[in-house]
């Protein structure tokens, strides 16, 4: 089924980074492989004599083309909502977009956003015509703010990026569904394994934004393809509606007209 | 007049100093075909739109990042 982000419909509900594959065609065949019609991609100094920057953007623009796709400029590397403002609005020149990734770093060891900031940056990006995908920890009242300021789409961890722990806090993620009914929710950062968007997409979530865990698998294009299934199987159960968990045994098999064994009991 | 480009440091000519914009400052780092490529900047990390590289002067000390895209996740 689609999902609609800012207006526009994707046909996938994974959302995928293009970092950390082990070349340009790899990642391009694994993106392909995925489905997504979202891309991640950053800004960075660089060497302007090297090649390999403009090589990566040629193949970002192939696959966007090839998919009918958007693209997703972050943040990334942001430590302050000065410095991401700055970045967003950047991006927007280069890549012809309102839709900024909106990354603000608070701690250098997990990579954890910092609130205060991310509330910042998202108050002024708004105001500046943006589309803001905030990604943010799994808190509450951070994700009803951010959801307050304005912002149709919340991306709440998994875990550290980077990681591949998976949901880390499953709890919080659940009730920022059931609080949140109407925000889109896109789980980001932190997933290791297809199991952990299934068990995402189970939860409620619109989607799915990963990276690491396709770039690094040992066949990033068969994990791209299950993480598809996943998010699929996923979406499909939470629309089946998962049976309530129970806290004894109950048989399953009908247990009226049980035969001679427990006749003479 | 010294300015830093993505924290190198490069040497405005005299005759330039006067004057100076981002557009002097952009002709020192990329060449006319780099021009071409895609790029975006900030002066003093305050983004300067591509329209406004001719009249945005530029003084000693100043410092301009260009930035081009990259794989992100």
């Amino acid at each position: 089924m689609s999902l609609t982000i800012y207006g526009k419909t994707l046909n996938s509900r994974l959302l995928i980074g293009s970092a950390l594959y082990s070349s340009p065609q790899i990642m391009k065949d694994a993106i392909l492989a995925s489905g997504s019609q979202v891309v991640t991609l950053s800004l960075k100094r660089q060497n302007p004599a090297d090649k390999s920057g403009n090589q990566i953007w040629q193949y970002i623009q192939e696959i966007v083309a090839q998919t009918n796709g958007h693209l997703l400029p972050n943040t990334a590397g942001c430590k302050s909502a000065k410095e991401a403002i700055t970045l967003a609005h950047m991006s927007r020149e280069i890549f012809n977009t309102n839709w900024i990734k909106l990354e603000v770093i608070g701690d250098d060891y997990n990579l954890q956003p910092d609130p205060i900031e991310l509330l910042s940056a998202t108050e002024q990006l708004i105001a500046d015509g943006f589309n803001v995908l905030p990604y943010c920890t799994d808190d509450l009242v951070l994700c009803q703010r951010l959801s307050d300021l304005g912002c149709e789409v919340v991306m709440p961890w998994a875990s550290p990026i980077g990681t591949g722990k998976g949901l880390m806090n499953p709890y919080n993620l659940e009730t920022i569904r059931l609080r949140l009914p109407n925000t889109t929710l896109i789980l980001d950062a932190g997933i290791g394994k297809p199991s952990d968007a299934c068990l995402a997409m189970e939860m409620g979530y619109d989607g799915v934004l990963l990276n690491s865990a396709v770039a690094l698998a040992d066949n990033p294009v068969a994990m791209a393809k299950a993480f598809a299934l996943s998010l699929q199987a996923g979406e499909t159960a939470y629309v089946g509606g998962v049976m309530a968990e129970r806290q004894t045994a109950h048989p399953s098999t009908p247990t009226l007209d049980t035969p001679f064994w427990h006749q003479n009991s | 007049m010294n300015i830093f480009i993505n924290g190198v440091s490069y040497s405005v000519p005299p005759a330039d100093s006067l004057n100076a914009s981002v557009a002097h400052a952009l002709r020192l780092f990329l060449s006319d075909d780099q021009q071409q490529t895609t790029f975006a900047v900030a002066l003093n990390s305050e983004f300067v739109g591509r329209d406004f590289y001719s009249t945005t002067p530029i003084k000693q000390g100043d410092s301009i990042d260009v930035l081009f895209p990259i794989q992100g996740g």
